[in-house]
C-alpha cells in the first residue's frame, strides 16, 4: 500500500484532470465497489450503503472539489490502510450547485475517532473541510485543514448516517513518522545524609507515539541548587516531551502523579 | 446463543467472492492501463511509480489471498461452490480466474520497474493478460 491516497469523488473520469496519486470514485452503476484497488495499491470503496450517484460539479473548480458522490440513504466509504498509526485526513463536503446538508463521521473501523462534519454549508459552492470549517470554492483548496487521526486497526471508514451528504474528497496523506518516546517522570531527592548528592528514582514511564517536540537536555547542577529548582525542572523537561507535533499537548502540571520525592 | 451458517451467509459469501474477484480482474487492468499512461508521460518518478506498482502487487495478492482462505474452509467453500452450482457454475470457475489474476500478481512485484520502458513492458503484459470483466457499464 503506497500514501498518499487522494479520492476524488465524481461522475466521468474525464471531467478534469486529477492531481498524482489520485483514485476517481465513480459510484459506477450505483453499487457498493469496495474492494476496488487503486493505481496506488490500496484497497478503497463505496462498502455499503445504497443510492450511490457519482454527479459532476463545476469543472472550474479545483480538481478535488469539482464533483461529488452522494448516497440517498447513507453509505460508509472505506480506505484501507497499510498499518495502525497516525494519519493526516483531508476532506472535502459540498455542492457546486446547492447549499446542503453534511453528515459525515470517520471510524476506526467502528470506532468515532473524533471528528465530525455535521450541519448545513450555507449556499452552494462552499465545502468543509476536516475540522467541519466552510470554506468557497476558491479559498478550500489552499485554505483547508487536515486533521491527524489516530487508528489502531487498519480500517479507516468515512459514514454518512444520514444520506444526502454530498462527498467531494477524502484524502489519506503518509503516515506521520512515530516516534515512540519513553517519557519518563524522574523523582528526585535530596539526600539530607549526604549533602550534595541527588538519589533519582523512576516514578513511571508513558509512551508517546507521534513526533515530539523539543530536545531533551540535561539538567545542569545549577538546577539542583534547591528542591524547588529542581520541581521547576522536572516539570520543564516533562513538559518539553509531551508537547506533540500532532497537536496533542498537555503540561506537565496537568500530569497526575508528578510528584517530587 | 450463535447463529449456526445458512444460506443467507453462504449467499454473502458467494456474492462477496464475485465482487472481489471481479472487482480485482477490473483494477489489475485498469491501473496498468493508468500506470502505462503515467509512465508514457513521465508524470511520476520511476521510483515512485515502482513503488505504487509494487504496493499494489501486495495489495493483489492480498485479496486473493482472501478466496484462498475461504476455499481452504472446506465445509462452507463446498456449500458455496453448491450454491454456485444451482446456477450454471463449477467451483473451477473461481479457479479459472484465480489462476490468470495470481499469475499477474506474482509476477508484478519481481518485475522489472527500473526504467519507463520496462513498466510500460509490464503495463502491456499486464493488460494482454488481463481483460476487462464483463459489465453492464463501462468501467
Amino acid at each position: 500500500m503506497s500514501l498518499p491516497q487522494n479520492v476524488n469523488f465524481r461522475s466521468t473520469l474525464a471531467f478534469v484532470t486529477d492531481g498524482a496519486n489520485t483514485f476517481c470514485e465513480r459510484a459506477v452503476g450505483g453499487v457498493a465497489d469496495y474492494p476496488t484497488v487503486t493505481a496506488q495499491g490500496n484497497n478503497v470503496g463505496w462498502e455499503s450503503g445504497s443510492g450511490f450517484a457519482g454527479l459532476n460539479g463545476n469543472a472550474a473548480n479545483d480538481p478535488r472539489i469539482a464533483g461529488l458522490n452522494v448516497c440517498s440513504v447513507g453509505g460508509v466509504f472505506r480506505i484501507d490502510l497499510p498499518a495502525p498509526g497516525a494519519y493526516p485526513i483531508r476532506i472535502a463536503v459540498g455542492d457546486k450547485q446547492y447549499a446542503s446538508a453534511t453528515s459525515l463521521q470517520i471510524k476506526d473501523t467502528t470506532t468515532p475517532v473524533g471528528i465530525e462534519i455535521t450541519g448545513a454549508t450555507s449556499a452552494p459552492q462552499r465545502f468543509k473541510d476536516a475540522e467541519d470549517t466552510e470554506l468557497s470554492q476558491t479559498t478550500w483548496p489552499s485554505s483547508n485543514v487536515a486533521e491527524n487521526l489516530t487508528f489502531v486497526t487498519t480500517i479507516a471508514r468515512f459514514v454518512d448516517n444520514v444520506g444526502g451528504s454530498p462527498l467531494a474528497h477524502i484524502s489519506v496523506g503518509a503516515a506521520i513518522p512515530v516516534t515512540t518516546k519513553i517519557i519518563a517522570l524522574v523523582v528526585a531527592r535530596r539526600l539530607t545524609d549526604r549533602p550534595g548528592e541527588i538519589e533519582f528514582t523512576i516514578e513511571w514511564t508513558l509512551s508517546v507515539r507521534g513526533e515530539v517536540n523539543g530536545t531533551v537536555s540535561l539538567l545542569q547542577d545549577a538546577a539542583f541548587a534547591t528542591d524547588a529548582a529542581i520541581t521547576a525542572a522536572l516539570r520543564a523537561q516533562l513538559a518539553a516531551y509531551v508537547s506533540i507535533a500532532t497537536g496533542q499537548s498537555f503540561v506537565a502540571s496537568d500530569v497526575r502523579g508528578l510528584s517530587y520525592g | 446463543m450463535a447463529i449456526a451458517v445458512n444460506p443467507v451467509h453462504i449467499l454473502r459469501m458467494l456474492l462477496q467472492a464475485d465482487t472481489l474477484l471481479s472487482n480485482l480482474q477490473r483494477d489489475m487492468r485498469n491501473n496498468a492501463l493508468s500506470w502505462k499512461a503515467i509512465a508514457t508521460a513521465q508524470a511520476l518518478t520511476v521510483a515512485t511509480l515502482a513503488e505504487q506498482m509494487n504496493s499494489a502487487a501486495v495489495t493483489y495478492q492480498g485479496n486473493l489471498d482472501l478466496i484462498t482462505t475461504a476455499q481452504a474452509d472446506t465445509v462452507n467453500w463446498n456449500k458455496i461452490v453448491t450454491m454456485w452450482g444451482i446456477l450454471g457454475g463449477t467451483g473451477a470457475d473461481f479457479t479459472n480466474i484465480m489462476n490468470t489474476l495470481s499469475a499477474v500478481a506474482s509476477q508484478l512485484g519481481p518485475a522489472d520497474k527500473s526504467t519507463y520502458a520496462a513498466i510500460i513492458s509490464d503495463c502491456d503484459q499486464i493488460i494482454a493478460a488481463v481483460n476487462a470483466p464483463l459489465s453492464l457499464w463501462p468501467e
